[in-house]
């Protein structure tokens, strides 16, 4: 079984573009919680939501989203 | 305090006072039952003024907290003091989730209140508040339900 994890950079980002958790849920239009919660790992963005978040960092999607792979066996 | 837990507190305290206000409404309507059969004067009904009373402070507090409120949310008058978080997609997720497990809540809860309240004629007369009670206890465990589940939204 293959488990598909979404890992992403938003909290360096957001450290290296001197934004609070606020700044960057105003400027993507959601709640400080749930940016909290993106960083963490805790909530999985919507498409919409991750192309806004990239689109404030000006960077392009694999740059801040990457998809894990993770093989496990069942017996 | 988190609006949630306020919203939930404020529902609770509101569930209270309509049971109390229903408490002495029936048993304004039990003395009225006996009237009836037999109307001849002199006779008498009274009802306490107390849960009247609290139920208009409740309104007074629920409208001033609900002016409070809309300054920042666009919160439904009808549903008020209930609140659906919806602020973005993650609290609409949340409280898609939430309304689910109060569903699946109500649809297990209500035949087992119906169950409870087959058992009434076995009560004692005093305890005429019985089927009330039963409907006012599964608003509140919903109402818990829902509000333990969109707590999530803070966490």
């Amino acid at each position: 079984m293959i488990i598909l994890t979404l890992i992403n950079h938003v909290k360096e980002l957001r450290a290296k573009h001197g934004y609070t958790q606020g700044d960057l849920a105003e400027k993507v239009g959601a709640t400080r919680q749930t940016i909290a919660a993106i960083e963490k790992g805790n909530y999985v963005p919507s498409l919409l939501l991750g192309l806004t978040i990239c689109d404030v960092f000006q960077l392009k999607m694999e740059d801040v989203f990457r998809l894990q792979k993770e093989e496990k066996n069942i017996e | 305090m988190s609006n949630v837990i306020k919203s939930y507190l404020l529902n609770v305290v509101s569930l209270l006072c309509v049971g109390w206000f229903l408490y002495d409404f029936l048993s304004l309507n039990i003395q009225f039952s006996e009237v009836m059969t037999d109307p001849e004067p002199p006779w008498e009904i009274t009802m306490s003024i107390g849960s009247f009373a609290s139920l208009i402070v409740l309104l007074i507090v629920s409208f001033f907290y609900y002016r409070a409120r809309k300054k920042t949310k666009n919160v439904s008058p009808l549903l008020f003091p209930f609140e659906f978080a919806e602020e973005d997609e993650r609290e609409k997720m949340i409280t898609a989730e939430a309304c689910k497990k109060a569903f699946v809540f109500l649809l297990f809860s209500i035949p087992i209140g119906a169950i409870l309240i087959a058992f009434y004629p076995l009560l004692p007369n005093s305890f005429s508040f019985y089927p009330i009670a039963v409907l006012l206890l599964l608003s509140l465990v919903q109402l818990t339900v829902y509000y333990v589940s969109i707590s999530k939204i803070y966490r």
